[in-house]
C-alpha cells in the first residue's frame, strides 16, 4: 500500500499522491503536471535519445487512473515539452490519449512550453480553471489565495543519517501548492531556488515523494540543501 | 615471438657513438638491441624498469632513420597516456637532437596545443610527433589523415601496461587498426611499432597492440638485477584494529623522512593524502620542506610541486597515483607506501620511482594501517621478492568506445559496412567481436537502434545509394570532436577561498555532505565550507582541530585477486615461519581458537550476537567492489527469507551483514543462484550502474561531456541520464548501452565477474561457525560498522522515520 499525504488546502480535502498527481475525491478530479510528452524527440537533436518517455509518461498516468477513476483530468500546463510536438504528436500516443478521454474529461490547461494547442486534442483547453475557490494554472502569481500550479518541477535534498536523498516535492504554502513535474524525462529545481523562496515560511510543508509513497515534513530552512 | 639473445649487437653509427662517449656513456645492450631489431624490420616491447634509458632506447632507431636528413613527412608518432609525458619527452629529445646537430623537427600535439601549430601540422607534419590516445583518434578524423599517416615508420607507444586492459587502450587500438587501414594504399614501406613497458606479469599481452602479427614481435627484457630493499615499518605504538590514517605509525615515518634527503610518500586515497600532509606539517619540527600532490589540486600548483621536486627544492612528496606514472626526477632515495598496496604491479611501479638509475638500490618501506593491512602487506612484500605480479583479466572490447570510434570514421571518409567490420576485427580487443553486435552498435550510433521507429529525423549516420554510410550532418563530426575520449570526468565544483584563489577542484558530492559551517580539509588547508556561488564552493580559512566531514572518496582501488590469493594462503601458515608483528600474531592466534581461518579452499562465515543485533560475517577476500555487490545481494535475500536484515559493511577482505534474526546455517545465502532475480532488481535500481551508465552514455555520444564552464543553461536543456536509464530499462531492456553498462559493472564497480567467480568455487564449500560472541578477525570490521551502507528499502524507513520526528516535535512545540 502507497503511502498518500491527505491535506486539507481552501475546504478542498486533497490527496497528494507518491507518484505526484493531486486527487480530489469530492470533485472526481485527477491533477497532473508538467508531462513534458515529447521532450526526448525535442531534444534529440545532436543525438537520437531514446524515445520512450512520452509512453513511459503515459502508462504511469494511466495507472493512477485506473485507481482514483475520476470524472475529470486536469494537466497543469507544459503537457508538451514543445508547442512544435504537440502538432506533430505520432498517432499511437494520439490514440493513447484518446483512450483516456473516453473515460475522462481531460482539461488542457496551457503553459510556457505549449502555449498552442492543437485543437484535435481530445478534451478543452483552457488558460486556467476554477473549481470551487480554487484557481488551477501552470505558472502562479500571487494574486489568488488558493492557487494549485506547476512549472516550476520543485525538488528537495534532505539528508537521512549518512545519506542524502534528493526527491521531487509538492510545495504546501497556506496560499499555494506547488505540484512536482510528472513526465519522466523532467529535471528539478531545488527549493532553495531563489525563484521558490517566497512559498517556504513557517507554515509551509514539504510532500517528499519517493518510492511511489508522499512524506511530509514541515519546512525548516536547516533541515533542506541547497544543493 | 622470438628470443632476443639471438640479435647480434649492431653497433652504433659514428656520430651517434661520438655523442654517447662525449657524454661518458655506455650503450645499454638493450639499446643496441632495439637498434638491431629495427634494422630487422621487426617490432619490439621493450620492457624494463625506470631508469634504464628506456625512452631513449626507444626514440634511437628512429634518431639513427632521420640523422640523414632524406625523410619528408611523418617519420614517427609517439604515443604516451599523459599530457605531461609528452611534453616532458619533448624536452628530453632536445639534448641528442641539437648536440648531435640532427635534421629533425620533433613536435607535440595535445589538448593544449596552440590552434595555429595544430594547422601547420596538418600542411606540413613533423618527423617526429609526440600525443596522447586521444589526439590521436581526433586526427585520424581529419581528411588527409590517410596521406600524413601513410608515410609513417615507425609507432611508439609508452607506458603500454598502463593503457592495455583499458577502455583508453581499446579506444589506441581502433585508432591503430584505423590507421593501419588507412595508411595502408598510401605507405611504400611498412610501419615497424616499439612499446616501452613497465616491468608486467605476461608481456605477450601487449604485444598484439604493436602488431597483429606476433612474430613480427621481439620482446627485448633485459635481466636487470636492479635491487630492491624493502621492509615493512616497525612502530612502538600498537597496530590499529582499524582506520586508514596510519597516525600511529607518525613518529617513525617523520624519523624516516629525516634520515633521507627526497622522499616519496605514496597513499592511496586524497583523503588520506591531505591528512597525512596535514599530520606531517604539524610534526615537522625540523622542518622539512613537505609538498603535496593529488589529482583534484589545481593543475598550477601540481605542476609547481613537480619543478620543485625536479629542483630539489623539497625534501618529500605526499602523493596519490597521481605521480605513479613516470615523469623523470633523479634522486629519490625513499618511498613509503602508506596504507595496503592493493596490487602488487602497482607496488612494484611505485617502488621503481626510488634510485631512478640502475646502479642504486630502490629503497621501499611499507606502512599498514590496520591489522588486516599487515596481511596484504606481507603478502605484497612476498610477491614482490618472488616476481608474482598481477595478472590482467582480458575483456572484450567496450562497445561503447566502438561506438564512438565507428562516427570518428564516418567523419574520416564514407564507409561501407563490410571493410569496416574487418578492420574493427583486426583490433585485438574487438578480434572475436560478432557482426551481429557490431551491426547493433552501427544501428546505435546511426539511429539510436530503439525498438520504436517513427522518428527518422534525428539518425546521425544515414546510408546512400552507394552503400556507404556517412555523416547526416556536420554538426554530428563537430560534436565527436568535442566529445572525443573515454574518459568521463565525475563532475566536480572548483573550490575559492573568500576573496582568495582558487584551490583546486572537489566532486560534487562531497560538496553536497557539506553544510554551513562544516569543515574539511582540502590542498593541506583546514577549511570552513562557506556557502555555494554559481559553480564554486566558497570556503575559508579555518583554526578548527579536527575536521568534521574528514573523508571524501576517490581513486580506491580494490585488492587484486593475486595478492589476495596470498593473503589467504599466508593466514593458513599462521604459527609457521612467518615473522607477524607480535600483536597480529597474538590476534590471529586467538582467532584459530575461537573460529575458523580463512583458507583457498572454503569460505568461512561466521555468525554471532551483539548487542540486540545477529551479525552475518563471510571472509571472502574478494575486493570492496564484490564484497559491496554481495552485500546488497544478502540483504535482499535475507529479506525475502524473513531475517530482517538492517545493514551491512564491506570492506577489502570481509562482509559483514547484521539483522534482527540470527542465520544460523549458510545454505541459500551464499549461492551462485544469488546472481539471478535479484541481480537483475538490484540493477534497476543501483546507482553504481547509474553512473557506469552515465559513462556509457556519454562515451557513446548519447549525451554530451560536462565541459568545466559550460554549465547546463535552463532547467529543461538536457535530460538526466538517469532519467533516461530508468525508461530505457523499463521499455528496451536489452538495449545496446544497457548492454555495455552491465559489461562495465561486472569487472569494475560490482565487479560481479569476481563475484561469481567466488560463488561457483565455494559452492558446498562453506565453513561455517556458529558462536556465542564476535570472533577476532571480526573485530576490525565492527568498528566499520559505524559507516553503515543502507539497502533501498532502508531509505524509505529513514524517510518515515524523519517524519514521525519531525511530526513529534512540532506537536511538543504546539
Amino acid at each position: 500500500m502507497s503511502k498518500t499525504a491527505e491535506i486539507s488546502f481552501h475546504d478542498a480535502k486533497l490527496q497528494l499522491n507518491g507518484d505526484g498527481t493531486i486527487y480530489w475525491p469530492d470533485e472526481s478530479v485527477l491533477i497532473v503536471s508538467d508531462l513534458h510528452l515529447e521532450k526526448g524527440a525535442a531534444l534529440s537533436t545532436g543525438a537520437p535519445l531514446p524515445q520512450y518517455d512520452t509512453i513511459d509518461t503515459l502508462q504511469r498516468l494511466q495507472e493512477r487512473l485506473f485507481i482514483t477513476n475520476p470524472q475529470r483530468l486536469i494537466c497543469l500546463g507544459d503537457s508538451f515539452h514543445t508547442t512544435e510536438r504537440a502538432f506533430r504528436l505520432p498517432p499511437e500516443h494520439h490514440q493513447f490519449l484518446h483512450q483516456i478521454a473516453e473515460k475522462t474529461d481531460i482539461i488542457w490547461v496551457t503553459g510556457n512550453h505549449d502555449a498552442q494547442l492543437p485543437e484535435r486534442l481530445p478534451g478543452q483547453i483552457r488558460d486556467e480553471i476554477m473549481i470551487n475557490d480554487i484557481r488551477f494554472c501552470h505558472e502562479t502569481d500571487g494574486t489568488h489565495h488558493g492557487t494549485i500550479s506547476g512549472h516550476y518541477h520543485p525538488k528537495a535534498r534532505v539528508q537521512l543519517r549518512a545519506r542524502n536523498l534528493s526527491a521531487r516535492c509538492f510545495i504546501e504554502s497556506p496560499s499555494d501548492i506547488i505540484m512536482p513535474a510528472f513526465g519522466s524525462y523532467t529535471g528539478g529545481l531545488n527549493i532553495h531556488h531563489e525563484a521558490l523562496l517566497s512559498f517556504l515560511g513557517k507554515q509551509t510543508r514539504i510532500h517528499l515523494i519517493h518510492d511511489g509513497n508522499s512524506y511530509t515534513v514541515p519546512y525548516q530552512k536547516q533541515l533542506f540543501k541547497k544543493l | 615471438m622470438n628470443s632476443p639473445h639471438k640479435i647480434a649487437n649492431h653497433h652504433l653509427p659514428a656520430s651517434f657513438a661520438r655523442w654517447f662517449a662525449d657524454k661518458q656513456w655506455t650503450p645499454h645492450h638493450h639499446q643496441l638491441e632495439m637498434i638491431g631489431t629495427w634494422q630487422k624490420g621487426k617490432s619490439a616491447l621493450l620492457i624494463a624498469p625506470t631508469g634504464a634509458g628506456k625512452t631513449l632506447s626507444g626514440f634511437l632507431p628512429s634518431l639513427i632513420d632521420l640523422s640523414d636528413g632524406t625523410y619528408e613527412g611523418l617519420h614517427t608518432l609517439y604515443i604516451s597516456p599523459l599530457k605531461a609525458l609528452a611534453t616532458d619527452i619533448a624536452r628530453n629529445l632536445e639534448a641528442p637532437v641539437q648536440e648531435m646537430n640532427l635534421p629533425i623537427r620533433v613536435e607535440t600535439r595535445t589538448g593544449d596545443t596552440p590552434q595555429s601549430r595544430r594547422n601547420r601540422q596538418r600542411t606540413t607534419p613533423p618527423h617526429i610527433l609526440l600525443t596522447t590516445p586521444e589526439s590521436l583518434e581526433l586526427m585520424l578524423g581529419w581528411p588527409e589523415a590517410a596521406q600524413i599517416f601513410g608515410s609513417l615508420r615507425c609507432l611508439i607507444i609508452d607506458e603500454i601496461h598502463a593503457l592495455a586492459g583499458t577502455k583508453r587502450g581499446d579506444l589506441l587500438s581502433l585508432s591503430l587498426a584505423k590507421m593501419r587501414y588507412l595508411s595502408a594504399r598510401h605507405s611504400k614501406q611498412s610501419l615497424q611499432s616499439i612499446g616501452l613497458s613497465a616491468t608486467v606479469a605476461e608481456p605477450v599481452r601487449f604485444a598484439s597492440l604493436l602488431d597483429p602479427d606476433l612474430a613480427k614481435v621481439y620482446i627485448i627484457a633485459p635481466q636487470i638485477h636492479k635491487y630492491i630493499h624493502i621492509s615493512m615499518l616497525q612502530t612502538k605504538a600498537d597496530l590499529p584494529w582499524a582506520g586508514h590514517s596510519a597516525h600511529y605509525a607518525l613518529p617513525e615515518l617523520y624519523d624516516l623522512l629525516c634520515e633521507h634527503s627526497k622522499s616519496l610518500v605514496f597513499v592511496n586515497t586524497r583523503a588520506q593524502a591531505e591528512l597525512l600532509f596535514q599530520a606531517l606539517w604539524l610534526a615537522n619540527e625540523q622542518n622539512l620542506k613537505i609538498g603535496l600532490h593529488h589529482g583534484s589540486l589545481d593543475v598550477g600548483q601540481r605542476r609547481k610541486v613537480e619543478a620543485f621536486m625536479a629542483a630539489g627544492k623539497l625534501d618529500a612528496v605526499v602523493a596519490t597515483s597521481s605521480l605513479d606514472l613516470g615523469i623523470d626526477w633523479a634522486d629519490i632515495d625513499l618511498v613509503v607506501q602508506i596504507g595496503a598496496p592493493k596490487g602488487v604491479s602497482r607496488l612494484v611501479q611505485r617502488i621503481g620511482r626510488a634510485g631512478h638509475r640502475l646502479d642504486r638500490a630502490s629503497k621501499a618501506v611499507l606502512v599498514p594501517a590496520n591489522r588486516f593491512e599487515v596481511l596484504e602487506v606481507m603478502a605484497a612484500m612476498h610477491c614482490v621478492h618472488q616476481q608474482k605480479l598481477d595478472d590482467m583479466t582480458d575483456h572484450p572490447g567496450a562497445l561503447d568506445v566502438l561506438a564512438q570510434h565507428i562516427i570518428g570514421c564516418a567523419v574520416t571518409a564514407p564507409f561501407d559496412a563490410d571493410l569496416l567490420y574487418q578492420s574493427i576485427t583486426s583490433a585485438p580487443p574487438y578480434a572475436a567481436l560478432s557482426r551481429g553486435d557490431f551491426d547493433d552498435v552501427l544501428d546505435f550510433v546511426a539511429t539510436g537502434g530503439y525498438a520504436l521507429k517513427h522518428y527518422e529525423q534525428f539518425h546521425r549516420l544515414v546510408k546512400g545509394i552507394d552503400n556507404l554510410w556517412r555523416i547526416a550532418s556536420p554538426q554530428i563530426a563537430q560534436r565527436w570532436r568535442m566529445n572525443i575520449g573515454t574518459i568521463v570526468e565525475t563532475v566536480t565544483m572548483k573550490v575559492r577561498l573568500k576573496s582568495g584563489p582558487v584551490l583546486g577542484e572537489i566532486e560534487e558530492y562531497f560538496v553536497q555532505s557539506l553544510g554551513a559551517g562544516d569543515h574539511f580539509i582540502f590542498a593541506g588547508r583546514m577549511l570552513e565550507y562557506v556557502g555555494i556561488k554559481g559553480n564554486m564552493v566558497l570556503a575559508k580559512q579555518s583554526h578548527a582541530k579536527e575536521p568534521k566531514v574528514p573523508a571524501y572518496a576517490g581513486g580506491r582501488l580494490p585488492l587484486s585477486q593475486n595478492l589476495a590469493n596470498h593473503v589467504r594462503a599466508l593466514l593458513q601458515d599462521v604459527g609457521k615461519q612467518h615473522d607477524f608483528p607480535p600483536d597480529v600474531a597474538d590476534w590471529l592466534s586467538l582467532q584459530r581458537l575461537r573460529s575458523g581461518m580463512p583458507s583457498p579452499d572454503s569460505l568461512l562465515v561466521e555468525s554471532f550476537k551483539r548487542g540486540e543485533k545477529h551479525y552475518l560475517v563471510a571472509y571472502c577476500f574478494e575486493g570492496r567492489n564484490a564484497h559491496q555487490t554481495l552485500g546488497m545481494l544478502l540483504t535482499r535475500r535475507m529479506e525475502r527469507l524473513g531475517f530482517g536484515p538492517l545493514g551491512f559493511v564491506a570492506t577489502d577482505y570481509a562482509v559483514a551483514v547484521w539483522s534482527v534474526h540470527q542465520v544460523t546455517r549458510a545454505e541459500g545465502l551464499f549461492n551462485p543462484d544469488l546472481l539471478g532475480d535479484d541481480l537483475e532488481e538490484w540493477m534497476a535500481e543501483s546507482t553504481m550502474l547509474k553512473r557506469s551508465f552515465r559513462n556509457v552514455a556519454t562515451i557513446a555520444g548519447l549525451i554530451e561531456k560536462r565541459l568545466p564552464g559550460h554549465e547546463k543553461t535552463g532547467k529543461q536543456m538536457t535530460v538526466n541520464s538517469d532519467l533516461i536509464y530508468d525508461v530505457l530499462r523499463r521499455h528496451q531492456p536489452d538495449h545496446l548501452l544497457l548492454r555495455a553498462t552491465e559489461q562495465d559493472a561486472a569487472k569494475g564497480l560490482t565487479d560481479i565477474k569476481r563475484l561469481s567467480d567466488m560463488l561457483n568455487r565455494f559452492e558446498n564449500h562453506i565453513d561455517f561457525w556458529k558462536l556465542d560472541r564476535i570472533s577476532p578477525l571480526a573485530v576490525p570490521l565492527m568498528l566499520e560498522v559505524g559507516r553503515e551502507s543502507v539497502t533501498a528499502s532502508g531509505v524509505s524507513d529513514m524517510l518515515a522515520e524523519l517524519e514521525t520526528e519531525l511530526l513529534q516535535e512540532l506537536h511538543e512545540v504546539s
